[in-house]
């Protein structure tokens, strides 16, 4: 099996704009901020009040509302995009025939659990759990599939990584079908408080809607945001084999580390730059080829800037030909759910041949010499996508998808 | 790779498709109680010509510190330069990561709300601190993550380390597994532990088939169940095996798979 021969073919999402495709992409070519008051805990002591929340996590079909709504957040989140996108897939009703793996990104699966056992006056956090299976062997369990089953973190970078061993996965042999993607449910109370405390979160707390603004000099760090997607990956040869509908290529991956400090991302972006070229590499595309680049640009001011300059040393001059926008600008700050909303914001560009804008862009920051696309979406034909996804810890990770 | 057959195809007699073939270029176990982790936090065992800022410890979870001390012991024993491991990848796959820090995370928020919460809490109690504070430490600049977080933690890590040592991209990737032996319980009045619990970590350096002749095997597989009789990986047993001559095991992982450890 050659390197690009894997495709998307389902998508399940549960994001501050939607949870559907047809909304997501909507919301998203429409410039629609999801940020708004945080609700469901009180902030008045919080320096940042405000998030991009998820409205509803809705009980897929065919599983009953009471076996559904008892289950941790996380878990309710993961497994509704997990059924939704084989169902997307038309995998669903078949998924006993196939072996189908899975790869979640996503880091809080325990502190959501111990959080809100505790607030809540519980004490599961000072009971054993050895006996007790981690969810994505839970969901596996659920689900009836039969494929090997991980979990991981690289924080924002996360999903991206899923992509990669799905993909990978799929070239062993080791599944026919996987499941890849990410989120968390990180907009609790300490959660909040801690990224402010950490001064990474905006603290534009009268005007949420503004509050996200990349790129923008007026910007003061990030929105935190909730939510994920699962896609459906397999090899082209099964899915053209079986007329599926294919929403694009994986063409493209490649990964390094700062190794500078836990939080700030690297001044120099030598580790960046080979995160990227690797990706580029790895899908066999000239820089001057992408389309669309999806930043990972959370709205910091040491971020935005050090990003830009990665992607000047990758792309030279062919830069200001290639636009950028960072739908963070909309959604907030996904953490291990990014990656994964930010692939299906390409997906969306792919399909609709638009590109999502960054809103909120009124003073573009000097030092990030890119081709923006501000506050409006762009029709614009697009084959090759690049998304940026770098960490907390370290990470850079870059994916590159093509129209299939 | 070892026995590989085409997707799609499966030989039912022997139950594999594709296994994946490691290189186990070396390792380290370590073991540690309360008090020595307190001395190992303020100043832990490094390989030469490696510093550390003072404290910078002082933040990060039991299963962090002694996830560097092994690797550090790893990279002592085999004896090459720590900018050797620059291209390396590491994963980290710690075991209920986290517990005590959240919950004296939750003690102060239940006292003093948002304010209560410490700045360190993200970095250093996240899933992926322990393979984040490795990669900047001894300056490894591959992909760096964390696993699963979850009680079986460490089964999980052989089938992501099979997969990325597949791609005979990297030179060679750390593999750090973690926990306690037995389970941590914060105490009720957050101070201490219920029970004298021992951190355990073990850092192994895997390199890819082709590279390197030296060292012991580990074989992977995603695709199949383990033979019949295979134990379930355990974190304890795995560290007691490396320390056999030569270093054998055998143990079906979570969910999907099996691990085998050979001379």
């Amino acid at each position: 099996m050659s390197r690009s021969d894997v495709y998307v073919t389902g998508i399940g999402a549960t994001t501050p704009l939607g949870n559907t495709y047809p909304a997501i992409a909507a919301n998203l070519l429409n410039g629609t901020s999801g940020v708004r008051k945080v609700t469901g805990f009180p902030v008045t002591d919080h320096p940042s009040q405000i998030a991009a929340q998820v409205d509803e996590l809705a009980c897929p079909e065919p599983f009953r509302a009471q076996d559904f709504e008892p289950l941790p957040v996380t878990e309710k989140l993961l497994l509704g995009c997990a059924v939704n996108a084989l169902q997307d897939a038309d995998w669903w009703t078949r998924r006993s025939e196939v072996r189908v793996g899975l790869v979640l990104g996503t880091a809080a699966e325990w502190h959501a659990l111990w959080e809100s056992d505790f607030l809540g006056g519980g004490d599961a956090i000072l009971q054993p759990h050895g006996h007790m299976e981690s969810l994505v062997h839970r969901i596996r369990r659920v689900l009836g599939v039969s494929g090997p089953a991980v979990s991981l973190s690289a924080a924002c970078a996360s999903s991206n990584y899923a992509f990669a061993l799905a993909r990978r996965w799929l070239e062993l042999g080791w599944v026919d079908v996987c499941l890849a993607g990410g989120g968390d449910m990180g907009v609790t109370p300490t959660g909040l408080a801690g990224f402010a405390n950490l001064r990474a979160l905006s603290r534009r707390n009268d005007d949420p809607q503004g509050a996200s603004r990349p790129f923008d000099t007026q910007r003061d760090g990030f929105v935190l945001g909730e939510g994920g997607a699962l896609f459906v990956l397999e090899p082209a040869e099964s899915a053209r084999r079986r007329s599926a509908h294919v929403y694009a290529q994986v063409a493209g991956f490649g990964a390094t580390s700062d190794a500078f400090h836990m939080v700030i991302p690297s001044s120099e972006p030598g580790p960046a730059v080979a995160a990227l070229r690797t990706a580029l590499a790895d899908a066999r595309i000239d820089p001057a080829a992408v389309g669309y680049i999806n930043a990972h640009a959370t709205s910091t001011p040491v971020g935005d800037v050090a990003e830009c300059r990665a992607l000047e040393a990758v792309f030279g001059p062919a830069l200001a030909d290639i636009p950028v926008s960072s739908t963070k600008s909309m959604t907030g700050h996904l953490l291990t759910g990014a990656a994964a909303f930010e692939a299906l914001a390409c997906i969306i560009a792919l399909d609709r041949q638009a590109l999502p804008p960054t809103i909120n862009l009124h003073q573009p920051d000097p030092e990030c010499h890119i081709l923006h696309v501000a506050n409006q979406a762009q029709e614009r034909p697009v084959r090759v996508t690049l998304s940026n996804s770098l960490g907390f810890g370290g990470s850079n990770t870059c994916l590159l998808l093509r129209a299939a | 790779m070892q026995a590989t057959l085409p997707v799609g195809e499966r030989d039912s007699a022997a139950g594999t498709s594709t296994v994946v073939s490691c290189r186990l270029a070396g390792f380290a176990a370590v073991s540690a109680g309360a008090e020595q982790l307190a001395v190992l936090r303020k100043k832990p065992e490094l390989p030469p010509n490696t510093t550390l800022p003072p404290g910078f410890l002082k933040h990060s979870d039991d299963q962090t510190v002694l996830s560097l001390v092994a690797v550090s012991r790893a990279m002592i024993a085999l004896g090459h330069p720590t900018a050797s491991y620059g291209a390396w990848g590491v994963v980290a796959a710690p075991n209920l990561f986290g517990r005590a820090g959240m919950f004296q995370a939750y003690l102060s928020f239940r006292q003093e709300g948002a304010w209560g919460i410490s700045p360190h809490m993200i970095p250093h109690q996240s899933l992926h601190a322990v393979s984040g504070t490795l990669s900047q430490v001894l300056q490894i600049r591959g992909p760096n993550f964390g696993i699963s977080g979850g009680p079986k933690a460490a089964g999980e890590a052989f089938l992501v380390a099979a997969t990325m040592i597949s791609e005979n991209n990297l030179p060679g990737l750390w593999v750090v597994l973690s926990g306690h032996d037995a389970e941590c319980l914060p105490r009720p009045d957050g101070k201490g532990s219920q029970t004298p619990a021992v951190c355990q970590a073990a850092a192994l350096a895997l390199k890819p088939q082709t590279e390197s002749r030296a060292g012991s095997t580990l074989l992977v597989s995603g695709a199949d169940a383990a033979p019949a009789g295979w134990p379930e990986f355990a974190l304890s047993d795995f560290i007691a095996r490396l320390e056999t001559t030569p270093p054998t095991g055998q143990w079906t992982l979570p969910g999907c798979g099996w691990v085998r450890l050979t001379d």
